[in-house]
């Protein structure tokens, strides 16, 4: 059968060009156009996903973001511009500048920003849009989010090879102090340790605490099963194996931890692995975590949860999760380099000698313990960087040592300002205790 | 003109000083550099994170520290005199002054003088070389190097053994109260140290007894205040 294609001449064709781009055009600005007609305009993720990749439509597109600062530091929109929703009155004036252009508005999930879309047109804002849905349903539609908090999913797949799953991770801020309104949980107070008994391999310690009046104890009882260390020119490398028994009058619970140190010049690294055991043969749960730079109370720069889908043996659990690191740092790695920014890379870093160091602790385990490297049923781990926080470096500043001491340092440094020679011991008093504090506190505070 | 020595009164060493200024040139203190830093760190840092305690605590030791670093030095015929905003104003005679590190440090009066680098230090060097002290001062009155510094430094070390040992019989003593103890020893502790010590120097127009005292109130003050911030 012979079948004709209709006859079109150029002009037909250019003017149905045109005809099909402007209809185009019109569909993927209607939304916009309809925002034209308010000051405060609700727009779904896909808009605002279109509005911000085509930035040739919206040169002076600001993005604002109005949650907490602890929010915004798990995940936020690239170019976010943070002002929490309770300080956006009195900051009002910072985002002036941007009166006339169009601001994307979210948080959480909708709630905050229709509220500060208000705000804002009432401040003389012209062109508001406000994201509905907030960060959730942008995260939901799988579209890029700023972040280093991950869940990680691991499946093994055959012998060697696994498959991991890594999403930003959704988290929920709720409110994390008790009021009248909720049931608050009974505190445990007045807790106490006295060791009871201090052997070579061993030590059994008594706690005793108080719960709603009541005076309960029990026993712990550690036992060193295993132990190894290593020292080079540029780290101590120490590794343990402990048998913990908790008892009390009643039960008692057993668990086992491999703990595996590493004091390295320019890093400490600390992998610590909590196993249950549920027979002779085979753990039934594992909780491993994994801290660069360790520190007591220091901001987390990145927090990756890890789960496993399928058991695996001790020594299988930390090559996966070498292979979790390294993907994690080839993500950390792309976003730094594709955004130039530094912190992503060195964060990339970090998770690589994460992964060489569990590599390393694979094979420790495999030759030194295997009579412990059995199979583990349900596996989960948590991988962090942290970093060194100005917050903890003040705190360990003030409260680090003892205030007596204090006291004698800041007088000896007073005497040392009133007679600045070398001669004067106070000024080697004061600074003997400045270096002590500054090298203490670094340690503590930045794992240097 | 006359000579100054030791004994010499301050008025005295205003009236024959007039008119007779060779330089003037300002210093910093090279072992007070460190503890500088760290304040001005520690105040930049208590800022950052807007601790107000911090932030108290910090410039309690930084006033001190900026004030005592730097001073100003004036030579003049018949010695130098080292201004300092608030450690007062002290006299040496020229056989009491000696430069290092090839000019760059000016060393005066020993354990209770000081080392400091003048800012302009060939001017400093140049104003000084030719001079020749037209007679050397008069031994100052048998001086005990120890006896002040005994006076400074064993108080608050009895202190710091008593709170020990208070912690350690589980004594509890109040923070108000031991701020306050702290703060009394240390203002008679640096007064009589300083009164005693064989310099002469002056805050403003006071009195060495009474500028021994003020010096000894603001650093036992900062003591009371940094004890009551630490402990609150």
């Amino acid at each position: 059968m012979n079948y004709k294609l209709p006859v079109m001449t150029k002009r037909k064709v250019v003017k149905s060009t045109i005809l099909i781009a402007l209809m185009l055009t019109a569909l993927y600005m209607m939304p916009l156009a309809l925002a034209e007609s308010e000051t405060v305009q609700n727009i779904t993720v896909d808009t605002a996903y279109s509005m911000i990749h085509r930035n040739h439509f919206f040169p002076d597109l600001v993005i604002l973001d109005v949650r907490n600062q602890s929010e915004y530091n798990i995940n936020h929109l690239y170019g976010a511009v943070l002002v929490p929703l309770h300080e956006l009155e009195t900051r009002i004036g910072e985002l002036e500048e941007y009166a006339n252009n169009e601001i994307i508005v979210y948080c959480g999930s909708g709630g905050r920003s229709e509220i500060a879309s208000g705000i804002l047109a009432d401040n003389g804002f012209t062109k508001v849009y406000n994201m509905l849905g907030g960060i959730t349903a942008w995260i939901e539609a799988e579209y890029p989010v700023y972040t280093t908090y991950h869940n990680v999913t691991v499946d093994t797949i055959g012998r060697r090879g696994i498959h991991v799953e890594i999403e930003p991770l959704l988290v929920q801020m709720g409110c994390t102090s008790c009021n009248e309104n909720q049931e608050c949980p009974s505190e445990i107070t007045n807790i106490q340790s006295n060791v009871l008994e201090d052997g070579e391999d061993y030590t059994v310690t008594l706690v005793t605490y108080e719960l709603d009046g009541t005076l309960f104890e029990f026993t712990i009882t550690k036992s060193l099963l295993w132990s190894d260390s290593k020292h080079t020119y540029h780290a101590n490398k120490t590794a343990s194996f402990t048998l913990t028994e908790i008892a009390t009058e009643d039960t008692s619970i057993q668990f086992y931890s491999l703990n595996y140190v590493v004091q390295h010049v320019e890093y400490n690294l600390t992998i610590a692995t909590n196993l249950t055991p549920l027979n002779s043969e085979t753990y039934n749960s594992s909780f491993t975590a994994v801290n660069y730079a360790p520190a007591g109370q220091s901001e987390i720069l990145s927090l990756e949860l890890v789960e496993f889908n399928s058991s695996v043996t001790l020594s299988q659990l930390y090559t996966s999760l070498d292979k979790v690191a390294k993907k994690i740092g080839q993500v950390y790695m792309m976003d730094g380099l594709m955004n130039d920014d530094a912190t992503l890379i060195q964060l990339a870093q970090n998770y690589y000698k994460m992964a060489r160091e569990t590599r390393g602790l694979s094979w420790l385990v495999k030759s030194q313990l295997p009579e412990y490297d059995m199979t583990i049923l349900n596996s989960s781990a948590i991988l962090m960087d942290i970093w060194c926080d100005f917050d903890c470096v003040v705190d360990c500043l003030l409260y680090l040592v003892p205030p007596d001491i204090a006291a004698m340092c800041i007088y000896s440094c007073l005497i040392c300002a009133g007679f600045p020679a070398p001669f004067n011991p106070a000024c080697w008093i004061c600074i003997g205790c400045i270096t002590t504090y500054a090298i203490a506190c670094a340690y503590y505070c930045c794992g240097l | 003109m006359k000579k100054l020595s030791g004994v010499v009164t301050l008025t005295l060493l205003q009236e024959s000083s007039k008119g007779h200024v060779r330089s003037v040139t300002r210093g910093v203190y090279p072992i007070l550099v460190f503890p500088l830093f760290f304040s001005l760190f520690f105040f930049v840092m208590a800022i950052y994170v807007w601790n107000i305690v911090a932030i108290l605590i910090a410039l309690l030791w930084l006033i001190p520290m900026l004030f005592g670093s730097v001073a100003e030095i004036e030579v003049r015929d018949d010695g130098i005199i080292v201004k300092r905003i608030i450690f007062g104003t002290s006299y040496w005679n020229f056989d009491e002054i000696k430069f290092t590190a090839g000019g760059r440090i000016l060393e005066y009066g020993g354990l209770y003088g000081g080392w400091i680098m003048p800012f302009k230090w060939r001017k400093c060097v140049e104003a000084i070389k030719d001079f020749r002290q037209v007679a050397p001062s008069q031994p100052r009155r048998a001086p005990s190097k120890v006896r002040p510094l005994i006076y400074l430094l064993v108080p608050p070390i009895m202190l710091w053994i008593i709170g020990n040992l208070a912690g350690y019989f589980e004594f509890l003593i109040q923070p108000l109260a031991w701020a306050l103890l702290w703060g009394v020893t240390a203002t008679f502790s640096i007064a009589t140290s300083m009164y005693t010590a064989p310099i002469k120097f002056k805050v403003a127009s006071l009195g060495k007894a009474e500028s021994s005292s003020f010096i000894g109130s603001v650093i036992g003050t900062i003591m009371f205040f940094f004890y009551i911030l630490i402990t609150s």
